[in-house]
């Protein structure tokens, strides 16, 4: 599971996030909602180790992200908001690569290979040349690679962004089976996303997380649409209510 | 406003470094040297006061800490590695792959090399103060000796040391042994392994040798030169030979290192004991190196002292050889033992 | 290391995959199999001139090994100055604009071991390059009689040579986004190294001996004429670990920063 604390992230004078916390449990997919530029990504790259937070902490499984950094990233299994792929190689020989360097052991690596394939649905593509591929295959690989070595912790940045409606409903498909004992966190800013797929949201604006509520217990008739809307135009509400009110009125306006 | 304060912290640090550069250049303080410190110092001062919000958030907090544990141990390994260069550039071996060993010496000049006792200068004057091919040459010779160092002096740059080297041609080196003011050294103009090691076979034996002569007790004056009994000729001949002289004490001629040592009848009116004092130390001498020769009619110390006996009787010398020998020759017999 | 060994793998796999590495490649040979040619036609030309002018002395000090090897090898450490910036400055630039920089750093292995990786692979690629330009040797020793230790240590020295260039290439790539920035500045860099002791005559004496010390081709030209001196393998040695070293500081401070 992932516990996120207090985290903060300035640039100098500008703050990018601040006093973002939530919880992910294992078993559940988490979905991190927010307008674009609302720090989606920033929050994703420090869970991920990629970048460092400027105060706060992130637990994976226990492991502090900053500290305990390599075991803690040998948990993640991490696609960010453009797939990694390296232009010049076969889709084979990348994901052959990162299961290396994700210490697959070596035994496993050609199993491992042909179950990630299958799943992502690239057997056909197998001995394409990355640059090559289309958006939606790139994204596929890119989702191979994070689960390549099986891990228990998964975090995709906007997985099914620039997909075309057939493809989001795969993508979208496989995120829901690959929940399991895993715990998974996705950030998007499509609404349908979360609806479908997630347990719990976490709605995130202008770096501030506004609401963190599963979805099963949010009020009963509303549609998300209108409780994101409501919560991200918090800061314009000058009795300075909060997120969980908003909702509280809205719910009972609809009743 | 946070772009033009980044602009003061770089102009300060460009300044800064002017000023450093030229110090070290010119070898001192000049006004150039104090405008640009001063200027830098400014502007970094500028720099730190109008973005000291920025700052406050750099240097607390966890960048800072490992920022400046970065730098912090980027310095201690530039630092080692300069340790290391700077030993290795000292302490350092070479494998010459030339067929012909192009840039070895050859074993007699190695010996000479690895043979000196005392540092040994090369001065090269050459033209713009720089000469590849000789910097070589001299690099291979002191490879064999750290006391052998050598400089590459441009003669228009330094007409002052030209002068006191005697120095008078393009491309002369001068070898100074000892010391600066050990004496006037060796000039040569040839650049081959070969010149350069008689130059400097040369060099190490232009020291002056000393000859101690030992006062003892009615031992000839040697600044006598009128009287029969005086040195005065001998010390007139070997001055005249470049060789100085020197009337001493037992205990000085110790201390002037001499080459020679000729002690006459010093164990005239002497104790046994202070005979054995005075032999103990004249085999010290001996075994230091320094040739003795001693003057004497106590038998017994001559046996034991001499490796080399010589007779004189009346003017005559009546026997030369190892002492066992001498004293069985009929003549010695006759003069000395009466028989 | 056996993540170190994998990126340096799929680097020099992946430099084979693209257009620069060969060029590079063609160049320095071409160059350098131009350069070998034009050193021994006048070789030969000043040759047949002494044997006709019937001077044997000077004749006898014709040496194949300085007219030939040792021009040559000075005109291969300049133009590496220019190559070796063309290959290295993708290394760290390029993975940083494709976003497997995101991969690299968030996958459990220490920046240590790419760095390493990426070492490994640009060294291992400059030895490819100069094994095959130890064709010129091979020739001369087909139908000459050059000394092969001085060739020897002649191209050991280019090798220390060229995998210090990498270091200092490995270093750049890894400041920026921009390759051209990192070209540059790995050149501006080398070429700093080659002039440095320029300024020598002029200072006191213990900085210009420092700044002798530091210049590239006075370390170079030792090994070139056949001298493998401690001195010079310490120098090319530190150069390489100073720049591997301020690399991992730079991918490292991602971290942190």
């Amino acid at each position: 599971m992932i516990e996120v604390k207090n985290l903060t992230k300035a640039y100098g004078n500008f703050v990018a996030i601040k006093d973002v916390s939530f919880k992910a449990e294992s078993g559940s997919i988490l979905g991190f909602l927010g307008p674009n530029g609302a720090g989606k990504t920033t929050t994703m790259r420090i869970i991920t180790g990629y970048m460092p937070a400027t105060a706060g902490t992130v637990l994976i499984d226990g492991l502090d992200i900053f500290s305990q950094s390599l075991e803690a990233r040998r948990k993640i299994g991490y696609l960010p908001e453009n797939p990694p792929l390296y232009p010049d190689m076969r889709v084979e020989a990348y994901l052959r690569f990162v299961a290396k360097l994700r210490d697959v052991p070596r035994a496993k690596i050609e199993s491992a290979l042909e179950h990630v394939l299958d799943v992502c649905g690239l057997t056909d593509m197998s001995h394409r040349i990355c640059g090559q591929l289309s958006k939606g295959y790139r994204q596929r690989v890119g989702l191979a690679q994070a689960l390549i070595h099986d891990p228990p912790v998964l975090v995709l940045d906007e997985p099914t962004i620039g997909l075309d409606p057939r493809q989001i409903h795969e993508i979208r498909g496989l995120i829901h089976n690959l929940s399991g004992n895993r715990t998974v966190v996705l950030s998007t800013h499509i609404l349908p996303e979360v609806s479908q797929i997630c347990d719990k949201v976490v709605i995130i604006a202008d770096g501030r997380v506004v609401l963190e509520e599963y979805l099963k217990q949010l009020p009963a008739g509303t549609s998300l649409e209108d409780i994101f809307l409501t919560a991200i135009t918090k800061e314009h509400h000058e009795d300075g209510a909060t997120a969980e009110e908003k909702l509280e009125e809205v719910g009972a306006g609809h009743t | 406003m946070r772009r033009s304060a980044a602009l003061y912290g770089i102009l300060g640090l460009v300044l800064l470094s002017f000023g450093l550069v030229d110090y070290f250049i010119s070898a001192g303080f000049r006004l150039f040297v104090w405008v640009n410190l001063a200027g830098g110092l400014f502007s970094i001062v500028l720099w730190i006061t109008s973005s000291r919000s920025e700052l406050s958030s750099i240097t607390t907090g966890r960048s800072a800490r490992y920022g400046a544990n970065a730098a912090v141990y980027s310095i201690a390994f530039i630092g080692l590695l300069v340790a290391i260069n700077y030993i290795s550039s000292l302490h350092h071996t070479r494998l010459d792959l030339t067929t012909e060993k192009v840039y070895s010496l050859s074993s007699q000049s190695i010996n000479v090399v690895k043979g000196l006792q005392k540092p040994l200068k090369l001065y090269g004057f050459f033209q713009g103060g720089e000469n590849p091919s000789a910097r070589e040459l001299y690099e291979t010779f002191a490879y064999y000796s750290p006391k052998l160092t050598y400089e590459l002096v441009d003669p228009d740059k330094h007409p002052e040391l030209a002068e006191r080297f005697k120095v008078s041609t393009m491309g002369t080196t001068h070898l100074q042994y000892g010391g600066a003011d050990s004496g006037e050294g060796t000039n040569v103009t040839d650049l081959t392994e070969e010149s350069l090691t008689n130059a400097i076979i040369r060099a190490t034996r232009s020291t002056k040798k000393v000859i101690s002569f030992l006062d003892g007790h009615g031992e000839a004056d040697p600044d006598d030169a009128e009287g029969t009994d005086g040195y005065g000729t001998i010390r007139k001949d070997l001055e005249g030979e470049g060789y100085e002289v020197r009337k001493l004490e037992l205990a000085r001629a110790l201390a002037a290192e001499p080459r020679l040592l000729i002690a006459d009848e010093v164990m005239a009116g002497l104790a046994e004991n202070e005979i054995d004092e005075v032999l103990k130390t004249l085999f010290t001498l001996n075994d230091q190196g320094v040739t003795v020769v001693m003057i004497e009619h106590i038998m017994h110390a001559i046996m034991r002292f001499s490796r080399r006996l010589i007779c004189m009787e009346t003017g005559r010398i009546i026997a030369d050889g190892a002492p066992q020998d001498v004293r069985r020759n009929p003549e010695v017999r006759r003069v000395y033992f009466g028989k | 290391m056996k993540n170190s060994l994998t990126i340096a793998g799929k680097e020099l796999a992946g430099y084979f995959l693209q257009p620069v590495a060969y060029v590079v490649m063609t160049v320095f040979l071409l160059l350098g199999g131009f350069f070998f040619f034009a050193l021994l036609r006048y070789f030969e030309v000043t040759l047949t001139a002494y044997a006709a002018m019937q001077n044997p002395e000077v004749l006898q000090k014709l040496n194949l090994n300085e007219r030939v090897i040792e021009p040559m090898l000075h005109n291969l450490a300049i133009v590496l100055v220019i190559l070796v910036p063309a290959i290295t400055m993708r290394s760290f630039a390029e993975e940083k604009r494709t976003g497997t920089y995101e991969l690299l750093l968030t996958a459990p292995i220490r920046t240590g071991e790419i760095v390493a990786g990426k070492f490994i692979a640009a060294a291992a690629f400059m030895l490819i390059m100069i094994g095959l330009a130890g064709m010129f040797p091979l020739i001369l020793l087909a139908f000459g009689n050059p000394e092969i230790g001085v060739m020897f240590a002649g191209y050991l020295g280019l090798a220390f040579l060229a995998i210090s260039f990498v270091s200092i290439g490995l270093f750049t790539s890894s400041l920026t986004q921009n390759q051209i920035i990192a070209a540059i500045s790995c050149f501006g860099l080398l070429l700093l190294l080659f002039v440095i002791s320029w300024p020598a005559q002029a200072g006191g004496s213990s900085f210009s001996d420092l700044l002798r010390y530091l210049s590239l081709p006075d370390h170079f030209a030792q090994m070139v004429t056949g001298i493998i001196d401690t001195r010079d393998i310490v120098y090319f040695l530190s150069l390489i670990f100073v720049a591997l070293f301020l690399t991992q500081r730079s991918v490292e401070s991602a971290r942190w920063r």
